[in-house]
């Protein structure tokens, strides 16, 4: 048995095999704070919330966070920011210490081997990524596995493209990040991260339209459609005006990169996977990029992920399977 | 030292030649010049053009046998030169004449060949070096060595381990659980009819070169139409012969 864990800004998912089938435990990488009071810990019971009392605080966890913050008319918090730990949150370690042991579970055997997606460092940001590794590495060996870790791109490539032998470009478009690797024979010739993703655009839209955040994510998450035929003043004009902005970044940047190497004389599909990529129209959007800007590359298709967010848990699951004795 | 000589006896060489010539002005030398006059000036000029070439030889440095050719025209100049003073101006005719001034030319002529004999073979060492340095790897290896050896001792790089940090687990003891997380795993949880046993297998494959890539259909365009070029270029006996038909 193995299992491969992403450790996302917005979700931690872990998946593992269960004979015939891949379970995939799902959890939003986010709490809320609320005071104690015993009122309040009946009604959580009662509702099968998901909570931890701290002190004189209750910190609802994950999707029920999501949903109370609605109820609350309140932000949740985040553990993580910018696709690594944030150094802003004080409780950034501990609550994702707890989400990552009711994610994962307890290990069949001692030492089971745990393959945990990572960030590239971006090549926009002074973020360094170490420091975000080495405590997940840590926090998942505390609690009996034996874990390393890829980028993000990379587990991509290991997911969508065995067919072609592991050979094309894997880009994740997270909340926090968009990783972006390009492997020959499964082997990194490019790998980088740009420190914008679903949150900057949600962040931006919300700002740019005077909606709270939460609410222009959830349309994003719901009914957005990526349609260059918007109304306006509408919060899917200010989507749709950020999304072509993150598109066209990580394209450039991509070309960039991918001249700084001598790319090998092979197809390379292309993998677009994470929550961001999941409103209809993006992969049109992505394709009219790039036939826009032009890739130093042969680029035979492009594609989304058969499932964008589970896709790096189960490059993870498949990496982690080959270290398996 | 061996240059600050060789520059000292080369200077020794000019001034004796400019105070020879000085001399020749000086005494204003005629065929009626007193005889000292003729000998001091002509010893003088004599011997200073043999001190010039041997302090360029011993500048372009000996090598084997150059320097006992230097030594013996610096010898024969100067016994010739002896010789002059000796005879001058009693013994001064044929053919006491012709046998100083041939013994003062062999003399010359052996040191000027001392001379071009170093430079020849400087010169030959000098591309012999250069050649070598651009075939032979053993030579450069060793000057990279004896450079080394120069200049610092070598330092092998020091490669770092992955720290082994013992991190001490946060403590959670003054963290409650709710109920609903007493469960050992919570979240939501989809189940999909997938095995990646293949993919697995397959990652393990192409680690290990046994796979291989499609090549752009650029790239089968291209050795199609060199294909039909070389065709085209072939008359049709060749043609039958290599593709057959």
């Amino acid at each position: 048995m193995a299992k491969g864990l992403d450790v996302g800004t917005m979700n931690i998912i872990c998946a593992e095999m269960e004979g015939e089938n891949i379970v995939f435990v799902q959890q939003r990488n986010a709490f809320l704070e609320l005071d104690y009071s015993d009122l309040t810990k009946m009604m959580l019971d009662n509702a099968r919330v998901q909570y931890v009392m701290k002190g004189d605080k209750i910190y609802i966890l994950g999707d029920d966070a999501m949903k109370f913050a609605t109820v609350f008319r309140k932000s949740t918090r985040r553990p993580m920011k910018t696709g690594i730990l944030s150094p802003e949150e004080k409780e950034a370690v501990p609550i994702i210490r707890l989400i990552v042991e009711k994610v994962l579970g307890a290990p069949n055997y001692d030492g089971e081997i745990v393959c945990i997606s990572s960030p590239a460092n971006p090549i926009d940001s002074d973020i360094e990524t170490t420091y975000h590794r080495k405590t997940l590495e840590v926090l998942v060996k505390k609690l009996g596995y034996k874990p390393f870790t890829i980028d993000e791109g990379l587990a991509i490539i290991y997911s969508e493209l065995a067919d072609n032998s592991f050979t094309g470009i894997g880009i994740s478009f997270g909340a926090g990040m968009t990783n972006v690797t390009a492997a020959y024979f499964a082997a990194p010739i490019v790998s980088f991260s740009i420190a914008r993703g679903g949150d900057w655009i949600d962040e931006n839209a919300a700002k740019a339209t005077g909606l709270p955040k939460e609410q222009v994510c959830s349309i994003k998450e719901s009914t957005f459609e990526l349609s260059y035929e918007v109304e306006l003043g509408s919060v899917e004009g200010a989507l749709t005006i950020y999304y072509d902005y993150l598109i066209t970044y990580v394209v450039e940047n991509l070309k960039r990169k991918l001249a700084e190497v001598t790319p090998p004389q092979v197809e390379f599909p292309i993998v677009l996977a994470g929550g961001t990529s999941k409103p209809r129209g993006f992969k049109k959007a992505f394709e009219d990029k790039i036939a826009q800007v032009g890739l130093p590359v042969d680029v035979s298709q492009i594609r989304v992920a058969k499932d964008p967010l589970f896709s790096v848990a189960r490059g993870c699951l498949i990496a982690a399977k080959t270290k398996e004795e | 030292m061996k240059y600050y000589s060789a520059s000292f006896i080369f200077a020794v060489g000019v001034g004796l030649l400019i105070l020879g010539l000085s001399l020749i002005v000086i005494f204003q030398l005629h065929y009626g010049s007193e005889p000292y006059k003729v000998e001091i000036t002509f010893s003088i000029v004599g011997i200073s053009i043999p001190i010039i070439i041997h302090g360029i030889n011993m500048m372009l440095g000996y090598k084997r046998y150059f320097k006992i050719t230097t030594i013996l025209g610096f010898v024969l100049s100067f016994v010739a030169v002896l010789a002059f003073v000796a005879i001058y101006p009693e013994g001064w005719f044929y053919p006491n004449v012709t046998y100083v001034a041939i013994v003062y030319a062999l003399g010359l002529i052996l040191l000027f060949s001392s001379s071009f004999a170093e430079a020849v073979v400087k010169v030959i060492e000098t591309s012999v070096k250069t050649a070598k340095k651009i075939i032979t790897t053993e030579t450069a290896e060793k000057e990279v060595e004896e450079t080394l050896v120069d200049t610092e001792p070598f330092v092998e790089p020091i490669t770092f381990k992955e720290p082994e940090i013992i991190i001490k687990d946060i403590s959670t003891e003054d963290i409650k659980l709710g109920k609903a997380l007493e469960q050992p795993r919570v979240g939501r949880i989809v189940k999909v009819k997938d095995a990646v046993t293949r993919e697995a297998e397959e990652l393990v494959r192409v680690k290990e070169g046994e796979l291989k890539v499609k090549k752009t259909d650029s790239d089968i365009f291209e050795a199609a139409k060199a294909l039909k070029s070389i065709e085209e270029r072939m008359g049709k006996n060749d043609k039958k012969k290599i593709f057959g038909g």
